[in-house]
Formats: C-alpha cells, structure tokens, sequence
C-alpha cells in the first residue's frame, strides 16, 4: 500500500463504524485473512468490487460476486513507528509487511 | 421495558472475531486449565457437545471435525466485553452488567398501540445491528417488562431464521409463553426449585404466577415470591443485589498435588484472581472460605471447608491470602493427592464504605489506605504485565507450577501492543 503511504510495520487505526464507500481504504476479510486494500468500484458484471493494493508490483484482485468479502473497517489513520526496534527483526517483521 | 443484552458464543465468537479463516469454522473455548468446554459455537454444539464437557472425554470428536480449540483469554474477552458494555450503554439507558456477556437496560415505555410497538420493535432492530456492527461480535437483545421475562424473551430471540438476535414480548402475550416454559428454565428458578414445585403440582411458569402470594412464600421463600412477580410482569429483582453474593476462584490442578506450599500457592493464584474480580464490581469482601479436596473417584476421599473471616472488609490480595492460608493450615491433611482448590468470598460490600469501629485507631485507617493503595498498584501492574505476573507470599517464584495448562492461547489482539492483528 505504499501509493497510499502505507508502510511495513505501519499501525492502522481501523474504524468499524465508518460504512465503507468506493475509494475508500479498507480493511478486508478476504479468502480467510485480513488484507489492507483501497477499495474500488466493479468493472465488469460478474466482479463486485475491486481490491487494490496501491503497489504496482501487485497485482488488482477482482473480487467475484459469488466470492465471500467482509468489510472489517475502514482504515481512519496511520500510525508511523520511526525508532530502530520497529518492525521487529525476524519472523515478525515478515509477517508484518503489508503489501 | 426492561432487555437482555447477551453476546452469543461469548468467548468462541470473540476468538472469531480476528480470525477470518474460522468464520464458518466451529470454534470452542475450554477453561482455565484446558479442563472443560466453556464456550462453544453453534456447529459444536450440533455435534452433541454441551457446554461443560471435559476436553478429555471429546478431544477426538473436536479433532474429526476439524474444530479450532482456544484456552481462555480473558484479558480480550474482557476488552470485548467492555466495548459491547460501552456501545449498549450509547443507545440505551440503565446500562447493568451482570456478567461478562449479558447487559440488563432499560428502554422505553410499557403500553403502546400496535404501530408503535412496530416502530419500537425496529429500534430494538436498530440497535441490535448497530452493536453487531461496530463490536463484531453476535448478540441478541430480548425486551419485556421484567428481567425474567427479558430473560425468556432473549432465549426465543436468538432464534436466527425466526427473530434474528430480537424479541420483543408484548404484555399480551406473556401468558401463551408462560404456558409453554418449564419451571427449570426460568431465571432463577434452579432443577432442585423446579423439582420441589413439580411436587407441588405447578407444572409450567403460569401455574406459579397464578399462586397466592402467601402460598409461594410459604413454601418458596421471598425469592420464590420474587420470581412469581417478575413472571407476573413486575419488576423486582435487583441486579446489583442479585447478582453473586459471593465470588469463587476455583481450579482444578493439572496434576495432584502433595505439598503444602504448592497447594498454598494455587491460593496464591486464586486471591489474586479474586481481588481482580472484587475490584471490578467494586466490592471488598469480609469473610472468605477454603476448600480443599482430593479426587472423589479414587479411594482414601478427603475434601474439606474453612470459612475464615478477614479483619476488615477488603480486596487487597496479601489479606485475603493471609487468611487463606490460617484456613489451609487448619484443614491440611499430610499424605493426601489434593486434586483442586477453590476460595469463596462473601460478605461483600461496596468499597470505601467500610465501617470503622469506635476503638479502630487513626494507624488502622491509615493502614487501609494503604492496602487499597497497594492494591490499586497491583492492578496496574497486573494489567501492563498479565495475569500471574505477581503472586503474595514468600513462595519460590520459580517454584514449577503448572496451574495453568494453556496450550491453546490465542494473542491479546486488543490489549497489548506486539499482539495486535497483522494485516497485508
């Protein structure tokens, strides 16, 4: 989510009582994980919407209309860390890096 | 009215909630120890498994269904509950909590027309959907004009294809319901009650509301007489009093136990655990009473209680182990396999209206402050550094003690920093 400033490491302020529109970034359940993603409007009949990660070495995911899509929230804010020890070294850092 | 607000699956849907591959997943939460099921979603409990059940005797049922197993955290269901707690409390009035999952509210008036009743019942609606929204968490709200009959009034709601998570009980129709609830499922009203009454010829709610009250009283005390109102439609029991005259930490140790400073120890966990709970419901307790005990199935069976009274009221853990400990030292046995320990609390009170005695001198006061100083810093620390981070007594900390068996325990999502949900 770099295009949106988001970065590795980043805390997301995720705010469940916004109703998320088109353009906004979200915080979604999708195929049983959390992924942050703009989220954006349909372009084709059989897509409900579009997951879009603001990162041009990834790809859009096009989400199908059958296909299972919560909204957990919409991301209200972004909390940078700027010392050393964050993100943590190793695994957790990894697992950290939001694309 | 009066309403229910109760989370359904409390404890499994919480684990849910950060955890989209379990969505449609069967989920269960076991107690303190790993010992028992405490918490379980609807497909487990489909599956035959009751709420209840030691992990032991269903483990491989859990493991053929693929069920994700959770120990128990109540740092995050507590941080759940409070934001559930928090959000009823923004649309409703009269907020009272009287567990960990279940809210009793007040909300709007006793006698409407039928279009008013409707657009009450879409407030209800409105403010069902609003909490599941905003907390993530399943819950169902039941209306009517007493608590026990919100009670009867949230089990139907929870009915997902009939009422959605909502019921409202018009005054009108308390009597057809009544008819068809059984004694022992009444708040209130437990299966040794309800066994006593079906002697009597009461065979469902109704019977007992159209008793004479003297009768009721006469032979099911002033809290039998309180129940027949509330079914009557009015409101009487109190929650703040009803609820829990006394508190229990209890457990039942992984491995028996033969030493009288281990066991002391597992007091230890249990009087911190308690001065916890006294100071969320702001309480302090004057007596308190141990009970030891060694497994009832094998043979050379001893299990026994000690009451012991506190100088003074209180919540601060060093004085109630103190006294759990003088219990334990009367009631220790060498030589046996103690199986569990369990300390009540009663004779609880709210904090800082204690009664100071004519000959209590000013050292005394100023001892107290102290204590509720020290226990207000022990909650803190609790709080930054977890549960059993302190532990009174002059005990060994190293001392290996495998109260908790936690094989299971999912992250602090809410409450701690490095355990917050990782998005990509």
């Amino acid at each position: 989510m770099m295009g949106a400033g988001i970065f590795a490491g980043d805390i997301l302020v995720v705010d469940r009582s916004i109703r998320p529109v088109f353009g906004d970034i979200v915080v979604a359940e999708y195929d049983g994980g959390f992924t942050v993603k703009r989220l954006l409007r349909p372009d084709s009949q059989d897509c409900k919407a579009i997951l879009h990660p603001e990162n041009p070495d990834y790809d859009d995911i096009h989400v199908s209309e059958n296909a299972e899509l919560t909204i957990f929230g919409v991301v209200s804010a972004v909390v940078k860390r700027i010392d050393r020890s964050w993100p943590r070294t190793g695994e957790k850092a990894s697992r950290r890096r939001i694309s | 009215m009066i309403g229910l607000c109760d989370c359904n699956s409390f404890y499994a849907s919480c684990e849910r909630l950060f955890r989209p591959d379990l969505k449609r997943k069967p989920v269960v939460v076991l107690s303190n120890n790993d010992g028992c099921i405490v918490s379980a979603t609807a497909e487990v409990k489909s599956l035959g498994i009751a709420r209840g059940a030691s992990y032991g005797s269903v483990k491989e049922t859990l493991e053929r269904n693929g069920v994700a197993v959770f120990s128990s955290n109540y740092p995050f269901y507590q941080d759940i509950s409070d934001r559930v707690m928090a959000l009823l409390s923004e649309s409703v009035e009269g907020v009272a909590p009287y567990s960990i999952d279940e809210a009793f509210f007040t909300f709007g008036a006793l006698s409407q027309t039928e279009g008013q009743w409707r657009s009450y019942e879409q407030e209800i609606r409105r403010i069902h959907r609003r909490i599941e929204r905003l907390s993530g968490v399943p819950v169902s709200i039941g209306m009517a004009r007493s608590k026990t009959l919100a009670k009867l009034a949230n089990h139907i709601g929870k009915d997902p294809v009939r009422y959605g998570g909502c019921y409202v009980l018009r005054p009108e129709l308390e009597e057809d319901l009544l008819r068809r609830i059984r004694l022992e499922d009444v708040w209130g009203i437990g299966p040794r009650r309800a066994a006593q009454m079906y002697r009597y010829g009461l065979r469902t709610a109704w019977d007992l509301t159209v008793r004479d009250d003297r009768w009721i009283e006469r032979h099911f005390t002033v809290t039998g007489l309180q129940t027949a109102w509330e079914l009557r439609g009015r409101e009487e029991i109190d929650v703040e009093t009803s609820r829990m005259r006394t508190l229990c930490s209890g457990i039942t140790f992984a491995e028996p136990l033969t030493e009288f400073e281990t066991v002391a120890r597992t007091l230890s966990c249990h009087c911190m655990a308690l001065s916890e709970k006294l100071r969320k419901r702001g309480v302090q307790a004057t007596d308190l009473a141990v009970h030891l005990f060694t497994n009832r199935f094998k043979a050379n069976r001893y299990s026994a209680v000690q009451p012991q009274p506190l100088a003074f009221p209180t919540a601060y853990p060093p004085a109630l182990y103190q006294a759990a400990k003088q219990a334990l030292h009367i009631i220790w046995r060498e030589g046996h396999e103690y199986a569990g320990s369990r300390i009540w609390v009663t004779g609880l009170v709210p904090a800082g209206q204690r009664q100071f005695g004519l000959f209590d001198s000013e050292h005394v006061q100023a001892e107290l402050d102290r204590q509720d100083r020290m226990t207000q810093a022990l909650a803190q620390i609790e709080h930054d550094h977890g549960r059993r981070a302190l532990l009174c007594g002059s005990g060994d900390m190293k001392l290996k003690l495998d109260l908790s068996r936690q094989l299971h325990l999912s992250p602090r999502y809410t409450t701690r920093w490095s355990d917050i949900p990782v998005v990509r």
